[in-house]
């Protein structure tokens, strides 16, 4: 009898250990959700006291970007702008690899690289879609150019500093025993550069989803950016902020079901190299 | 008796400088194949820097240095193993390029991580083990490669003693099976006694050649009583190098004050 209570005991505590932490998660959850919250609040509040024109209601919304889906009225201008930034952002880690990759084993190129890359940097979007229109014309290339003026920089910066961050120690220790460029280049450049190179990628897609909006509204027919440019003609404020809500959502995939799965890779190597340091 | 050996590394009145200060200046040696030779100086005297030379590792100013050799095993200070990859990988890294079948590749490494004593932690990254066993992983790469010189640039000074010493005979073992030709660099005159047939004493720096000893293999014994004379001779050699490294030091203090 007296082993059947302190049984029930235990499995009492353990349920309560288990309801408490649950418990925890939801609590931590609703401080995440919170601001989310209070932001739609004030959205729904506000359209209360405004048109749907000025200010149109979070249920308006919803129902204008269902009706876009079932419709199929947002999947050409999805399609193109997605395909514009996965050509944009593939060219620029081409460009990058490759400029980021000299920059990093070669000291010359390093030193001549920097500036340009601040100017770049410093440049403001908007220039390189000017001057995209004017070379190429309205079309899919103003996009992809300032996407790439975007994502170019950055991730030659990363892989410029992520190759001279390489253990110098690790690279004397493959040349006293012999082994051959293509094997460093294998099993010790690339595993210690992957760290930054997706670090890279994930603020560069981030940039990209904004910049090719803009891109778009200011120098294409078409794509998420030219039918929000239609929105402002029409006054169809709700598409607006259809299209601006598929837009996060679109980086926010980008970076958890693109980037994140292959990051979590590295950066278990990461933390080893690091408990490894100490 | 004494058998013509051929010599693997030979320095001719090497001089090194880093900027303006002169680590190496004159230097004259030569390691004979299949022997076990020491370097015994003072830390900071540029022992580091002749093993990193004999590794191609740095040029030399001045002089000439032989190399006959084809295969080099470096067993650095650190152990220098990447840190992404298994023990086992460590190992394979080095022999990739040598052994293109993998399954032979691991098979090799797998034979000299038994030698010390590691088998069961071959699937370990090297964060997970600790610094006697880090060192073990090094010498097991640099056996693997089937050298015909290691170079060991102090090893086990992280190390304490009673485990050192194990470690030293196992590796003594290894070497007098393999007879393998073996440049040692050390301060510890205890570790440089039982493992070497010869032992070069350097100056301090500009380093030199200071003294030359054979050890014959009954002295190589820490019950011998040779073994304490001579390990007190040869403490008594690096006092005065210590003796005269404080002197030129006042002496450039002076100067200084000047």
């Amino acid at each position: 009898m007296k082993e059947f209570i302190t049984k029930l005991k235990y499995r009492f505590q353990k349920k309560m250990i288990l309801m408490i932490r649950t418990k925890l998660k939801f609590l931590q959850w609703l401080k995440r959700l919170s601001g989310i919250i209070v932001l739609l609040g004030m959205w729904e509040l506000l359209s209360l006291f405004f048109p749907p024109i000025i200010v149109p209601s979070v249920e308006r919304v919803f129902l204008t970007l269902s009706q876009m889906v079932i419709s199929g009225e947002i999947w050409l201008p999805l399609i193109h702008t997605v395909s514009r930034v996965l050509i944009g952002v593939s060219l620029s880690i081409l460009l990058g690899g490759i400029l980021g990759t000299l920059a990093g084993l070669i000291n010359g190129i390093h030193e001549a690289i920097r500036p340009v890359i601040v100017i770049i940097e410093n440049m403001p979007p908007v220039v390189w879609v000017i001057i995209a229109v004017i070379w190429f014309g309205l079309g899919a290339i103003p996009p992809i150019f300032v996407i790439m003026s975007i994502a170019v920089p950055i991730i030659t910066i990363h892989l410029d500093q992520g190759i001279r961050d390489i253990d110098s120690s690790l690279r004397e220790m493959s040349q006293s025993f012999g082994v051959k460029t293509s094997t460093k280049l294998h099993d010790l450049y690339l595993p210690a550069i992957s760290g930054p190179f997706f670090s890279a990628l994930s603020v560069g897609f981030g940039l990209a989803w904004r910049g090719v909006v803009m891109a778009e509204f200011l120098g294409s027919m078409s794509g998420i950016g030219n039918e929000l440019n239609w929105a402002r003609f029409n006054l169809e404020t709700d598409k607006v902020f259809a299209y601006t809500i598929v837009i996060v959502v679109l980086g926010l995939a980008t970076e958890y079901l693109l980037i994140k799965p292959f990051q979590n890779r590295t950066i278990k190597t990461e933390t080893v190299r690091r408990r490894n340091k100490k | 008796m004494k058998e013509k050996r051929k010599t693997l590394v030979k320095f001719s009145e090497v001089h090194k400088r880093f900027g303006s200060l002169q680590v190496i200046k004159d230097l004259n040696f030569k390691v004979p194949e299949g022997e076990v030779v020491s370097f015994i100086g003072l830390s900071g005297c540029g022992k580091s820097t002749t093993l990193r030379i004999i590794a191609g590792l740095e040029e030399v100013n001045k002089g000439t240095v032989e190399r006959k050799f084809n295969n080099l095993g470096f067993i650095f200070q650190e152990p220098r193993l990447l840190p992404w990859k298994t023990v086992l990988d460590n190992i394979c890294f080095v022999l990739k390029d040598r052994i293109p079948n993998k399954v032979e590749r691991q098979e090799i490494a797998l034979h000299y991580l038994n030698l010390m004593e590691l088998t069961q932690f071959k699937d370990y990254y090297p964060a997970q083990l600790s610094g006697g066993m880090k060192s073990r992983v090094s010498v097991a790469r640099a056996l693997a490669i089937d050298p015909d010189i290691i170079l060991m640039d102090e090893p086990f000074s992280d190390i304490d003693f009673p485990l050192r010493l194990v470690l030293i005979d196992s590796l003594k073992d290894i070497l007098e099976k393999e007879s393998k030709t073996v440049i040692y660099v050390t301060h510890d005159i205890r570790d440089a006694l039982l493992l070497s047939d010869r032992i070069y004493v350097l100056t301090a720096r500009p380093m030199q050649l200071k003294e030359e000893l054979f050890i014959s293999e009954e002295v190589r014994d820490i019950n011998n009583p040779k073994f304490s004379e001579l390990e007190r001779y040869v403490i008594n050699l690096l006092k005065e190098e210590l003796e005269i490294k404080r002197l030129d030091e006042m002496r450039a203090e002076s100067i200084v004050i000047k």
